[in-house]
C-alpha cells in the first residue's frame, strides 16, 4: 500500500537528488551532471563572499520563526472562533471569504500595495493630505516593513491554515465536550481544557513540518513587495532574494545548486534539533 | 441541548467580531480588485484604484476571451486536471498514511524520514528537469501536469497525523479480531472516519493543481495543453514585454494594469465555490455518529 | 524490487514517447526551433504554410517552440542543457549568448558552412559580422543581415512645452525648467513616473550621456543597467575604466547630483521600485511628463499620443560627441543547438526563412491577404475589415527579429512623424569600436555575482537620486564595489579587450 508512494519518490526526489553534486562542479553542457569538472567548494564563494551571508540568514529565519508563530497563532484561534459560531449561514460565508486572498499572488498584492501607499496619489497620503499631515514614504523606510510583511502573510494564509484546524476539531468526540459541560466547565475552559489539548498532535505536526522549511524564504512575496528597492534591503533581504539577484544574469547552475544545498543543511539541521526536542518529550508527536 | 450561558454569547460575540473583522479584511481588497478590473487602463494609471470606478471598461476581460473557445478548452483541460490528479493522489497518499499510521509497523519511522527527507534536500532543478524532459520523456505530456504536482510529504504526514490521533486505536484492534484485512480496515474503517482530513488534504491537492504553473511552464511547449494559470500568465507576460521588445508593435492600448486584476478574478471563479462542499465535512460529531453506525 | 519497477516503468515512458516522435515520415527531416514570447494565435497557419514550403524546397518540416518573457532566464539554458528536439533557437548577446556558447550549448558556425548551406545569407550580410560573433575564437552565431537601426530617445509633451513658455529642449540634462513648469502647473502629473522594471537607471543614463565623453558599458549581467565598467567607443585603441576612475567617475557624480536636485524638488515619483507602469505607458496615458524609450519603440505610440492632443517632442539621447553606438549585428541572431541531428538541414531552412522574399513576408507578417496586403503606394498594410487588434499575427510579434529586414516595405502605419524620425537616425550612428566584443564572464563568476548584487542595492538609489548625500552614497558605493572585488572583473575585462585587439588586426 505504500509502494506507489514510495516508487513516485524515488523516481522523482532520490534519482534526481543525485544532481546535487552540481554544487561541486563546474557545469557544462557536455560533460552535464557527472561528466563536468570538480572545483570544490568555488561555487559557495559568491554567497560567503557576498559580506551579506549572516546578515541575510538571519533575516531569513527571524522572518520565518515571525511568520510561523503568527500564522499558527491565528490559523488555531480562526478555527476554534468559526467552530464555536451558531450561525450557520456567517460561519459558512466567512470560512470561504477568509479564503480569498489565497487566490490573490502577490504580484498583484504588490500594485495594491503601491496603491494604497505611495507618495503621489496613494490613498493614505491623499487622506493625511487631506487633513493637513505630512505624507508617508513607507518605501523608504524599513521599519514600517516590519510590520506589513508578517500582517499581509497572516492575511494571505490564515483562510488557507485554519483549514487543517478546523478538520481536526470537527474530528473530536462530542463525548469528551458533554463530559465536560457535566463538570460543570463553561465555553471558554472547554476550549483551554478540551479543543486545544486535543488538537495538539496538529498543530505540533504542522509547526514541526513548517520548521523544515525555516531556512526557505517566502521568495515570491519579498521580491514582489520589496524589489530591487535598495532602501529596505539590509532590512527585508533573504537569502532567496540575494541568490535570486546575484545569479539572474549568470544563471549559473552550480552557484544556484549551491545556495539550496545551503539552505538545506541548515533546515536538516534545526529540524533535527526540535524533532530530537519533540521526541524526548512525547514521542508520538515526533515527525520521525 | 446546550444550554445558552452567558459565557455561550460572550464566546460567540467574540467569534463573531474576530472572523467579522478578518473576513472584512479578506474580502474588501477582492472586491475592489474586481470592480476595479472593470475601470479602463487610462483611470487606473492616472488616479489609482477606486472603489467606483468613473471610466467602466471591459478590455481585460476581452483581452482573456479574445477566444471563447480557447478558454472553454484551458478551463475542462484545467479541470480535468484537477479532478482526476486529486482522486488519484488522494487515494494514494492516504493509503500511505495509513501505512505510516500504524503503531504494528516496525520501520514507520524510517519510512516517515524516507519521505521527509526529500523535502529538504533536493537535487534542484537542472538535474530534475533533465530526468524529466531527457530520461523519462514526460515534456508535453498531459501526465507530466498530474505527476509533478501529485505527492505532497506534507500531506502525507498530516494525514498519517490524523489517523494515528484521532481514529480510536479500539476499533482498528476490534476490526483486525473480527477478521478484516489491513486494506480491509482501511477501506471500511479509516476511510469513513478520515473525512474532515480527506476533505481539507483533497482541497489543498485541488489547489495545487489548479493553481499550477510551474509545471506547465517548464515542462509544456503545446498551447493545447496550457492550463488556465499559466494561459493567463503568458498573457500578462507577453501584454507586459510586447510593448518593450516587439518593433512595429501593432496596439498600444493593452491593458496591462487591469488584467493583473481580471486574472485574479478569473482564476479564483469556479474554484472557489469547490471550498463550500468541502466544508460539508467539518461537522462536529463525525466521528462518533461513523463509529456508532 | 523497486529497483526493477523503476527501470519498467522508466522503460514504458521512453517506448510511449517514442511510438509518438516516430510519426515522421520517413526521410523527411523534422525540424524544431525556439523563439523568445508567446505564439501568436495565427501561428499554426504560418507554419503550416511554412511547412508546405520547407516541404517542396528541402523535403523538411519545422516546429516553432516559444520560451516566454517571464521565464527567459530559467529555461533558456534548461532547453539547452537538456538537448531534447531542438535545433535552432533565437538568441542575441543580450540573450544569453555568451554564456550559453562558452558552456557549449552550440554548435560551431564556420564561414566554409555558412558558404556552403547558407549562399543567399553570406551574401546578405557584411562580412565584419561574423567577426563580432567570436567567443573564445569561435563563432556560434548566425547574426542577422540587418540590425536594428536605433538611438535611445526621450519623449516630452510639446504642448505643455509652448504652453508654459519653455524653449526647445535639446539636452537631458537641460529639462529642469520644462519639468518645474509641469510640476507647478499640472497637479495631476508626475513630472517625471519612473517604474522599476525598465526605468530606474534611464534617466541617469540619459545625463550621464550629457556629462560623459562616449562611453560604451559592459553588461555584466542582463539584471543590472551599466554604468561600471566602460570604455570610449569612439576610441580606437579602446580605453577601458571602472566608474571608480575619472573621467567617468566625476561623471557619475555629476549625473546623480542632477538626479537629486529633481528628485527633491518632486520631479521624480518616490518609489520608482514598488511602480510598474513603464514612463512610455504613463505618459502615453498623460500622467507623466517624460517617456523614455528608443525611436523604434515609440512609434507604436506616437498615434495615441496624438489622438490625445499631445505634440510629442521626440528628442535622441545622444552622447556628448552627437553620436550613438549602432547596434551590433549580434543584437538578433540564431544559434545552432550543440545536439541537432540536422545541423545541414537546418541551416539551409534559416536560410530561405532569412533571406527568400517569400519566406521572410511569411513569417514575419504572416498570410498575405489574412495578416497583410502590399497597399497599391507599395506598403504593408492590413487587409479590409482587418483591425491591428484583431490582426491573428502582428508583425514581428512571432520573434523572428533575425531576418533580413531590409526586404520588407515600410509599413502604412508609420505616421510622418515617425518616418521623419527614421530618416534622422543613421546621422547619430557610429560604428563602436566595442562592437563584438564579448565578455566571458567565467573566470570571474563569483565577483560578476557579488557586483550585481552591490549594483542592486546601492547604485539604485543614486540612479534616482534619493539619497541625503550623494558623495557620501558614493563612497559606500565604491567601498562595497572594491569588497566585491572589482578590480579583478576590471583587469579581466581589459586583459579580454586586447585580447580581442590583438585578434582584429
Amino acid at each position: 500500500m505504500f509502494a506507489p508512494v514510495a516508487l513516485y519518490f524515488i523516481i522523482f526526489a532520490y534519482v534526481p537528488m543525485a544532481g546535487i553534486v552540481v554544487a561541486f562542479k563546474e557545469y557544462n553542457y557536455r560533460g552535464g551532471i557527472f561528466g563536468s569538472p570538480w572545483i570544490g567548494f568555488e561555487n559557495f564563494k559568491f554567497f560567503f563572499g557576498s559580506g551579506k551571508a549572516v546578515q541575510v540568514t538571519v533575516n531569513t529565519l527571524l522572518y520565518n520563526v515571525v511568520f510561523l508563530a503568527a500564522y499558527s497563532f491565528f490559523s488555531i484561534l480562526v478555527a476554534i472562533l468559526i467552530s464555536e459560531m451558531t450561525g450557520r449561514w456567517f460561519k459558512k460565508v466567512s470560512q470561504t471569504i477568509l479564503f480569498l486572498p489565497y487566490f490573490i499572488s502577490w504580484v498583484t498584492v504588490s500594485a495594491f500595495v503601491y496603491n494604497i501607499f505611495n507618495f503621489e496619489y496613494g490613498l493614505v497620503n491623499t487622506f493625511l493630505k487631506s487633513i493637513g499631515s505630512e505624507p508617508i514614504n513607507i518605501y523608504s523606510n524599513p521599519s514600517w516593513w516590519y510590520f506589513i510583511l508578517p500582517l499581509f502573510y497572516i492575511w494571505k494564509w490564515v483562510g488557507f491554515g485554519s483549514v487543517l484546524y478546523l478538520a481536526t476539531i470537527s474530528g473530536i468526540d462530542q463525548e469528551c465536550y458533554e463530559a465536560a459541560t457535566i463538570d460543570g466547565a463553561n465555553a471558554f475552559q472547554k476550549i483551554w481544557y478540551v479543543t486545544l489539548p486535543l488538537i495538539r498532535p496538529t498543530i505540533v505536526i504542522l509547526v514541526l513540518l513548517g520548521v523544515g522549511r525555516i531556512m526557505r524564504g517566502e521568495f515570491d512575496m519579498f521580491y514582489q513587495l520589496i524589489g530591487n528597492n535598495g532602501f529596505l534591503m539590509d532590512a527585508t533581504d533573504i537569502i532567496d532574494t540575494l541568490v535570486f539577484r546575484s545569479l539572474v544574469g549568470s544563471q549559473d547552475f552550480g552557484m544556484a545548486s549551491a545556495a539550496g544545498l545551503y539552505q538545506s543543511v541548515l533546515c536538516f539541521v534545526i529540524l533535527m534539533v526540535v524533532n530530537a526536542f519533540v521526541r524526548r518529550y512525547d514521542e508520538s508527536q515526533a515527525l520521525f | 441541548m446546550i444550554k445558552r450561558t452567558s459565557d455561550f454569547y460572550a464566546l460567540n460575540a467574540i467569534a463573531y467580531l474576530v472572523v467579522g473583522i478578518l473576513a472584512v479584511l479578506a474580502v474588501f481588497p477582492f472586491l475592489v480588485l474586481t470592480v476595479n478590473s472593470f475601470a479602463s487602463e487610462h483611470e487606473i494609471i492616472n488616479e489609482g484604484y477606486k472603489f467606483w470606478p468613473k471610466e467602466f471598461s471591459s478590455g481585460a476581460y476581452d483581452m482573456i476571451f479574445k477566444n471563447p473557445q480557447r478558454i472553454i478548452r484551458v478551463y475542462e483541460l484545467t479541470i480535468f486536471i484537477t479532478v482526476v490528479g486529486t482522486a488519484v493522489s488522494l487515494f494514494l497518499s492516504s493509503m500511505a498514511a495509513f501505512v505510516l499510521s500504524r503503531k504494528e509497523l516496525r520501520y514507520r519511522n524510517a519510512l516517515a524520514f524516507f519521505l521527509y527527507f526529500t523535502q529538504l534536500f533536493n537535487g534542484g532543478l537542472v538535474p530534475y528537469y533533465l530526468l524529466l524532459s531527457r530520461n523519462l520523456h514526460l515534456s508535453n505530456s498531459i501526465l507530466v501536469l498530474l505527476l509533478v504536482p501529485m505527492f505532497s510529504v506534507m500531506n502525507i504526514l498530516i494525514m498519517r497525523n490524523y489517523m494515528a490521533n484521532s481514529i480510536p486505536a479500539a476499533i482498528l484492534e476490534s476490526a483486525t479480531i473480527d477478521g478484516l484485512t489491513e486494506p480491509g480496515c482501511y477501506a471500511r474503517i479509516v476511510l469513513p472516519l478520515s473525512t474532515p482530513v480527506l476533505a481539507s488534504i483533497g482541497l489543498f491537492t485541488a489547489l495545487g493543481y489548479w493553481n499550477d504553473w510551474w509545471t506547465p511552464m517548464m515542462f509544456i511547449q503545446k498551447e493545447a495543453l496550457y492550463p488556465l494559470q499559466y494561459t493567463l500568465y503568458q498573457l500578462l507576460a507577453s501584454v507586459n514585454f510586447s510593448a518593450q521588445m516587439v518593433n512595429n508593435a501593432p496596439t498600444v492600448n493593452l491593458p496591462k494594469e487591469t488584467l493583473k486584476l481580471a486574472m485574479t478574478v478569473v482564476a479564483t471563479g469556479p474554484i472557489i465555490l469547490v471550498y463550500p462542499f468541502v466544508q460539508r465535512y467539518f461537522v462536529k460529531g463525525i466521528t462518533m455518529g461513523a463509529v456508532k453506525g | 524490487m523497486k529497483k526493477k519497477l523503476l527501470s519498467t516503468v522508466a522503460v514504458v515512458a521512453l517506448v510511449c514517447t517514442m511510438g509518438v516522435s516516430g510519426l515522421w515520415a520517413e526521410n523527411e527531416t523534422h525540424l524544431t526551433g525556439y523563439l523568445l514570447g508567446s505564439a501568436p494565435s495565427g501561428l499554426n497557419d504560418v507554419v503550416a504554410a511554412l511547412n508546405q514550403k520547407l516541404k517542396a524546397d528541402l523535403n523538411a518540416t519545422m516546429d516553432i517552440n516559444y520560451i516566454g518573457w517571464n521565464e527567459l532566464s530559467s529555461k533558456y539554458p534548461l532547453v539547452l542543457a537538456a538537448g531534447e528536439n531542438i535545433d535552432w533557437i533565437f538568441t542575441a548577446d543580450w540573450c544569453q549568448y555568451m554564456t550559453q556558447a562558452a558552456r557549449g550549448a552550440f554548435k560551431e558556425i564556420t564561414v566554409a558552412d555558412v558558404q556552403k548551406y547558407m549562399p543567399k545569407h553570406w551574401a546578405a550580410t557584411p562580412k565584419q559580422s561574423w567577426g563580432q560573433t567570436k567567443v573564445d575564437g569561435k563563432g556560434y552565431m548566425i547574426t542577422t543581415a540587418t540590425p536594428d537601426r536605433k538611438v535611445t530617445v526621450f519623449v516630452i509633451r510639446g504642448d505643455l512645452r509652448k504652453k508654459y513658455g519653455i524653449p526647445p529642449v535639446t539636452k537631458f540634462s537641460d529639462l529642469g525648467p520644462y519639468l518645474a513648469a509641469v510640476k507647478k502647473n499640472e497637479p495631476s502629473m508626475v513630472p517625471m513616473n519612473l517604474d522599476s522594471g525598465f526605468d530606474v537607471s534611464s534617466p541617469f543614463g540619459y545625463a550621464m550621456n550629457d556629462f560623459a565623453p562616449p562611453y560604451w558599458s559592459l553588461q555584466i549581467s542582463p539584471s543590472t543597467s551599466g554604468f561600471l565598467l566602460v570604455g570610449n567607443f569612439e576610441d580606437p585603441a579602446r580605453s577601458s575604466y571602472s566608474i571608480l576612475e575619472e573621467p567617468y567617475k566625476a561623471a557619475f557624480v555629476k549625473a546623480s547630483k542632477l538626479m537629486k536636485k529633481w528628485y527633491d524638488l518632486g520631479y521624480v515619483n518616490k518609489n520608482p521600485f514598488a511602480n510598474t507602469v513603464r514612463s512610455l505607458d504613463s505618459f502615453t496615458q498623460g500622467k507623466s511628463g517624460v517617456a523614455f524609450t528608443n525611436s523604434v519603440n515609440v512609434q507604436a505610440n506616437l498615434k495615441q499620443m496624438q489622438d490625445s492632443g499631445f505634440d510629442p517632442e521626440i528628442i535622441p539621447a545622444v552622447c556628448s560627441t552627437g553620436h550613438y553606438p549602432a547596434d551590433a549585428f549580434t543584437n538578433n541572431g540564431v544559434a545552432i543547438a550543440a545536439s541537432s541531428k540536422a545541423p545541414e538541414k537546418t541551416m539551409q531552412a534559416l536560410d530561405l526563412i532569412m533571406e527568400d522574399p517569400a519566406y521572410d513576408y511569411l513569417v514575419y507578417f504572416g498570410i498575405e491577404g489574412k495578416n497583410y496586403v502590399i497597399t497599391k503606394d507599395g506598403k504593408v498594410g492590413l487587409p479590409e475589415g482587418v483591425s491591428a487588434e484583431q490582426n491573428t499575427y502582428p508583425p514581428d510579434a512571432a520573434g523572428f527579429w533575425f531576418t533580413n529586414k531590409d526586404l520588407f516595405k515600410p509599413l502604412a502605419s508609420w505616421s510622418e512623424k515617425y518616418l521623419a524620425l527614421k530618416k534622422m537616425i543613421p546621422s547619430y550612428l557610429y560604428n563602436s569600436t566595442f562592437t563584438g566584443f564579448a565578455f566571458t564572464p567565467d573566470k570571474v563568476k563569483t565577483e560578476v555575482a557579488n557586483l550585481t548584487n552591490v549594483m542592486t542595492q546601492y547604485a539604485n538609489p543614486l540612479y534616482i537620486g534619493a539619497v541625503p548625500d550623494v558623495d557620501k552614497a558614493f563612497a559606500t558605493y565604491s567601498q562595497k564595489l572594491k569588497a566585491a572585488n572589482i578590480d579583478k572583473v576590471e583587469t579581466e575585462m581589459k586583459a579580454q579587450i586586447s585580447a580581442f585587439s590583438s585578434a582584429q588586426k
